[in-house]
């Protein structure tokens, strides 16, 4: 006999690693991800439930959409990282950005410049695409050491400074994501 | 709700759009930026005896990041530093009437500005 659905726990702000249930860091296995969301589904999946009362069913398509949630957040690195700051108190700041510096400003002045002369040329434009891959990636990648270290000790200067190195992968992204939308205006 | 009609004016004829020496001493520099939607924002004024002669702007960002931005340089133009940094984000969400959602916008702008004075006014000390 199964046991009655509990609720997922939900609180807040979410938790997309307890969800999900898989250690709370930065650095995942992929394979041990998508095997959680396999246990998970088999767990809550409402097809599983259909047997249930109405209340149950409710529950499960619940949890179901929590935990698909969880994956997707937990599945992008950028999104992953933005969590684990909003659970260790450092949500991404909304509006203008005070804790950056006037030269990481001005190259992120200077890349979007580049990208609007690279637009003009399909050539061009894929090349920058891939260059822009490539910062992003490697920005992905300073991340990890600093995560490792704050995992240790939640030092208020390492949370800037994955801040600041988290802040620089989410221009990358926003550069590369208009040069997608300059295609799609024909611009 | 879409953009009035003052922001589409800027957006589509925007304003003292261009660059200055950033290294000139009678220039000030402000670059701020919104991680969240990427906006990078670059404003800069030329000053003479106390007054901005010519204001400057280049925006990466949303329409009302450059509307917000173009407006900021027609105001400054003119006025006294001291007068400038007395701009708010509230002036310009009233004259572009921005919708709750474009506000940071405005405080981007407001942001550039303060920004732009402060790099100039270190310059007057060195």
């Amino acid at each position: 006999m199964q046991r009655a659905p509990a609720a997922v726990e939900n609180p807040s702000p979410f938790d997309p690693f307890q969800c999900i249930g898989i250690t709370r860091n930065f650095a995942i296995n992929e394979t041990a991800l998508d095997d959680a969301l396999i246990e998970a589904s088999l767990r809550w999946h409402p097809d599983r439930w259909v047997q249930g009362t109405a209340q149950e069913q409710k529950q499960a398509e619940k949890n179901m959409a929590q935990i698909n949630r969880a994956f997707g957040i937990l599945k992008d690195p950028l999104l992953r990282a933005e969590a684990l700051l909003t659970l260790f108190g450092a949500p991404l700041p909304t509006g203008t950005d005070k804790s950056a510096s006037q030269g990481f400003l001005m190259e992120m002045m200077e890349l979007k410049e580049e990208a609007e002369s690279a637009a003009k040329n399909p050539e061009t434009l894929s090349r920058f695409r891939t260059r822009l891959l490539t910062l992003e990636v490697q920005a992905l990648e300073e991340l990890k050491p600093t995560f490792e270290s704050l995992q240790e000790d939640l030092v208020a200067d390492t949370l800037s400074t994955v801040r600041g190195q988290l802040n620089r992968v989410q221009y990358l992204r926003r550069t590369r994501e208009g040069l997608n939308l300059n295609i799609l205006l024909g611009s | 709700m879409g953009y009035s009609n003052k922001v589409i004016d800027h957006y589509e004829n925007p304003r003292n759009v261009g660059s200055m020496d950033k290294d000139a001493a009678d220039v000030g520099t402000g670059v701020v930026g919104a991680p969240e939607c990427g906006d990078v924002m670059k404003l800069q004024i030329q000053v003479e005896d106390g007054v901005i002669t010519d204001a400057k702007f280049k925006t990466f960002g949303c329409g009302s990041a450059i509307a917000s931005s173009s407006l900021a340089t027609e105001w400054l133009k003119g006025r006294t530093v001291t007068s400038a940094s007395e701009i708010r984000n509230t002036d310009i969400v009233e004259e572009l009437e921005l919708p709750p959602v474009k506000i940071h916008c405005s405080v981007l702008a407001e942001d550039a500005i303060k920004q732009a004075i402060a790099d100039y006014q270190t310059k007057q000390k060195s």
